[in-house]
């Protein structure tokens, strides 16, 4: 067993897990999602889902991934054979080294259009809207036609406008693409302490302080518009209890209503990169004897507080100040890119030093972006050193030659990220974690992973964890599992609705396709790549 | 601009975010409170540097 890197310190290892956790999840995602699901009724089972299911997963994650590293496993298909002798186990891991490798394709696309758009604010190029337009009592067809409706055309051009089942994407977005990745590739050439955990150092106390500088200024916004518009009522929308939500005309108790459960629980797995592969292989380069009780609870508070703090005051109440609760509510529903890189930066142009907000909004959301970007890459590399036994350098070109290339598909093609993104982004972390927490409580041992788990560490963690680890989690993970393949995929074959809109939410095309059979072969792939690694290991024994 | 009543958030609103806010929170400073100051925790990484 060769030698791996270690972190050099672990407030390093820990803003490195945070800064994998924190990404524009936490303030996009997040705020979309409170909006559509009637704000507070939706933080009533966010916070339930945080305790039953992503607290004790977090803590499995973290221990699989030391427990893998002692024996030379970086990622899931090596850390799942070893805890399950059946040839079966390390196939099922392929999952936590495809879902990786999959979002860093689409995710470092996106990533960049955060940085590009921060270089237009700070140049004063985005559009321009009169402050005057807006009054109280403005409809949000009123809002979006009139005041949202230039900076929706930008994107549209910064993004790619749709030319048959191709995208024309612009020059700056495709050269500021390639520069986002090659400062990753940089980072990630560097290695896990050089580049990994220095970034991390330097990148989360700066979003933290940009994040509370941006939170300071929205709340000192005061009545912008009219007396009937401040922050506070967006605040107030998210945070105020309701125990009833509308569905369908109805009022339905919110405990009770499948829906803002299913919303709720995957935002919290997504907002905390759960089931995905990278946190446990970020903790498999601990030491044997380090704690991952007490760090497993830090990366989860730092997220939640970037999230539920942080995020929470940042999007709705600054789209409320300026165009009330309600429209506030329909912006934040049509989607986290509608609502950051459409609304807000509308907002901060009506403001003094506007350039400069919008830019420090854009670059908060790249600090998250990037952070994420190299947790997501570093399975495919750890894969490469660990199990194939190529060098560190070899393995960033390796994976560099993969991720340039294949990201053409989310540059060009029409809905190429978005299947890449419902596929590895929506649907596997969910089934990841479910295989984790059943492989870990009931196939390795409950008892054992708990001794695993508290050995070295400086807390001891409450019974009561093990307990839901080992029946509530993986019932609730089961349960939205179900509820989700049926309501994305069966449903839609139900209805007989494919031939006009695919399962992803995009409009059916040879590009979907193109993108399906690629993620197919990447994942069949990867398959027979660690068939022939283990072939090749019993051979030499 | 006039600032008008009902602006602010209602009882439950401060209570349920101050609970939420609360846990959060003290879970953050708690956790990185011991990583950065807590010579125990310290102590773990020099033993080890020792061997």
């Amino acid at each position: 067993m060769q030698n791996r890197e270690q972190w050099k310190t672990k407030i390093g290892l820990v803003l490195a897990m945070a800064g994998n956790a924190i990404g524009l999840g936490n303030f996009l995602r997040f705020p979309g999602k409170a909006a559509c699901n009637g704000g507070g009724a939706f933080m009533i089972p966010y916070i339930i889902s945080l305790i039953l299911m992503a607290i004790p997963l977090m803590w499995l994650e973290w221990t699989q991934g030391r427990y893998g590293g002692m024996r030379g496993h970086g990622t899931t298909p090596g850390m799942f054979q070893s805890m399950w002798k059946n040839p079966i186990a390390k196939y099922l891991g392929v999952l936590g080294l495809f879902i990786p490798t999959i979002i860093v394709v689409y995710y470092t696309y996106i990533g960049s259009w955060t940085i590009g758009y921060g270089i237009y604010s700070l140049l004063d190029q985005l559009p321009k809207v009169d402050h005057s337009l807006l009054h109280s009592g403005m409809t949000p067809d009123e809002i979006s036609g009139l005041v949202l409706k230039p900076f929706e055309e930008f994107r549209t051009n910064y993004t790619g406008k749709a030319v048959g089942e191709f995208l024309q994407v612009q020059f700056f977005t495709y050269i500021i693409f390639v520069s986002v990745l090659l400062l990753s590739l940089w980072l990630l050439a560097r290695g896990v302490s050089k580049g990994i955990e220095t970034l991390a150092k330097i990148a989360m106390p700066m979003l933290f302080i940009i994040a509370i500088a941006l939170v300071i200024r929205i709340f000192t916004l005061g009545n912008p518009v009219s007396g009937d518009y401040s922050p506070m009522k967006g605040f107030a929308f998210l945070w105020e209890p309701k125990w009833f939500i509308e569905r369908g005309g109805k009022e339905v108790f919110v405990l009770l209503d499948p829906q803002i459960w299913l919303e709720a629980a995957g935002q919290v797995f997504f907002t905390l990169s759960l089931g995905f592969g990278a946190i446990q292989c970020y903790a498999s380069y601990l030491n044997k004897d380090e704690d991952v009780a007490l760090s497993g609870l830090a990366t989860t508070s730092a997220n939640e507080f970037a999230e539920v703090i942080i995020g929470g005051s940042l999007a709705i109440p600054a789209a409320s100040a300026f165009f009330g609760v309600a429209a506030a509510q329909v912006i934040a529903s049509q989607g986290s890119f509608y609502l950051g890189f459409t609304s807000i930066p509308a907002v901060f142009g009506f403001l003094p030093a506007g350039n400069f907000l919008g830019f420090l909004w854009f670059f908060l959301l790249f600090l998250a972006a990037l952070t994420s970007i190299v947790a997501m890459a570093q399975p495919l590399i750890a894969f490469l050193e660990d199990e194939i036994g190529v060098t560190r350098r070899q393995a960033v070109i390796i994976l560099g030659i993969f991720w340039f290339l294949s990201s053409h598909l989310c540059v060009y093609l029409r809905g190429g990220w978005q299947v890449m993104d419902f596929w590895a982004g929506t649907f596997g972390p969910p089934l990841l974690a479910f295989l984790e927490v059943v492989l870990m409580m009931w196939i390795f041992g409950g008892d054992k992973i708990w001794e695993e788990m508290h050995r070295g560490a400086v807390i001891r963690i409450p019974r009561f964890f093990y307990y839901t680890a080992k029946y509530i989690t993986p019932l609730f993970l089961g349960i939205i599992l179900i509820t989700w393949v049926y309501q994305n995929i069966a449903l839609p074959f139900i209805k007989g609705s494919l031939s006009q809109t695919a399962i992803e939410g995009v409009e059916m095309g040879w590009a979907v396709w193109v993108t399906r059979i690629f993620l197919m072969g990447i994942f069949l792939g990867m398959c027979f790549i660690v068939y022939l690694v283990w072939r090749g290991r019993k051979a030499t024994v | 601009m006039e600032r008008k009543e009902g602006d602010s958030m209602n009882w439950q609103g401060w209570i349920f975010m101050l609970m939420v806010w609360g846990f959060v929170g003290s879970l953050f400073f708690y956790s990185f409170y011991r990583i950065i100051f807590d010579n125990k925790v310290k102590d773990k990484k020099e033993d080890k540097k020792m061997c």
